[in-house]
């Protein structure tokens, strides 16, 4: 199956990548090789193509389509990332989830798995609206500034809105 | 702000797109607010906000049953000793209230906290509360245990 992905930015075709994904090779890492041309994760590309990540599954999807094309155009959003002192611009697909966002932004800036789980990603600013894992990012113009950030402590009656370190 | 800006503003509905929350009735006579809260283990909570003296007081907000609205104890979120530092839903001793120098219930328990006026310091009460829960039921590190 010859596979054609193009990338839109803001209604633009930024990138494109196109490759004859052939069911002799393994699917994935072929999947893996078209998602790093477009800077891209195989996961969300899949998620885009509309197959699950699993090896029989994407085989049989790609042997079902041989001799056959299959065009998909993704949408791109870029996120301005902010964690501390430090942030990171990184564009996501716009039907990636927010958890996609922060799960990136744990690795890029090194968080320990169990610190991760209890930052949360905030629109605009350390004290804009939070915004949910579960959620799709959704398509926007622009880039968009996200801070993660570690609520304070909370014991009961106390302040909780500043945001700390950790 | 008043109640019905504050219903209406960006933040609520943010906090509705995003699938934290939904106002699911309002009673405006009695200034009576029911919100669904929606939390990361797919169940979700009704809780009933007592917003009369909306600005000037605390919201008075407690857990109920989204049937027959009564406040049982089977409608409160549970979790750790974390938890239940600000979420009293063990029944009985008084219990069936939110622990908060925001929560007009919570200020009931600790006269003391009311001279720090703490709800007016968001532009948003409302928002200012609904988030509070958010926290307690999303951030793993708050103690709410997924059923």
């Amino acid at each position: 199956m010859r596979l054609r992905i193009e990338v839109e930015e803001s209604n633009v075709v930024v990138a494109k990548a196109e490759r004859e994904v052939s069911v002799n090779e393994r699917v994935s890492d072929a999947l893996a090789v078209v998602a790093a041309e477009l800077d891209s994760e195989r996961e969300a590309l899949l998620k885009e193509i509309g197959v699950r990540d699993d090896e029989a599954e994407l085989t049989k999807f790609f042997s079902e389509g041989a001799g056959k094309e299959h065009s998909v155009r993704v949408r791109r959003v870029c996120i301005d990332l902010h964690f501390e002192s430090v942030s990171a611009m990184r564009r996501f697909l716009s039907n990636e989830t927010w958890a996609d966002v922060h799960k990136w932004g744990c690795r890029h800036f090194h968080v320990a798995v169990d610190a991760c789980a209890n930052l949360e990603l905030r629109d605009g600013s350390p004290t804009g609206p939070a915004l949910n894992d579960r959620t799709k990012i959704g398509p926007f113009s622009g880039c968009k500034t996200v801070w993660m950030v570690k609520p304070g402590p909370e014991p009961n009656g106390e302040e909780m809105w500043d945001s700390v370190r950790i | 702000m008043g109640l019905s800006e504050d219903i209406n503003s960006a933040e609520f509905q943010h906090g509705v797109t995003q699938g934290f929350w939904e106002l699911v009735l309002q009673e405006r006579d009695k200034d009576l607010l029911y919100v669904r809260l929606h939390a990361p283990d797919e169940r979700n909570y009704m809780v009933r906000l007592q917003c009369d003296m909306y600005g000037t007081q605390p919201i008075d907000g407690r857990f109920v049953d989204p049937v027959n609205l009564l406040c049982v104890a089977s409608a409160w979120p549970q979790g750790n000793s974390m938890f239940e530092q600000w979420i009293k839903f063990k029944e009985g001793n008084g219990n069936l209230f939110i622990c908060w120098d925001q929560d007009r219930g919570g200020i009931a328990q600790h006269p003391d906290w009311h001279a720090r006026s703490a709800w007016k310091k968001s532009s948003n009460q409302l928002i200012s509360y609904l988030d509070f829960l958010r926290q307690l039921l999303w951030l793993p590190a708050r103690g709410y245990t997924h059923q």
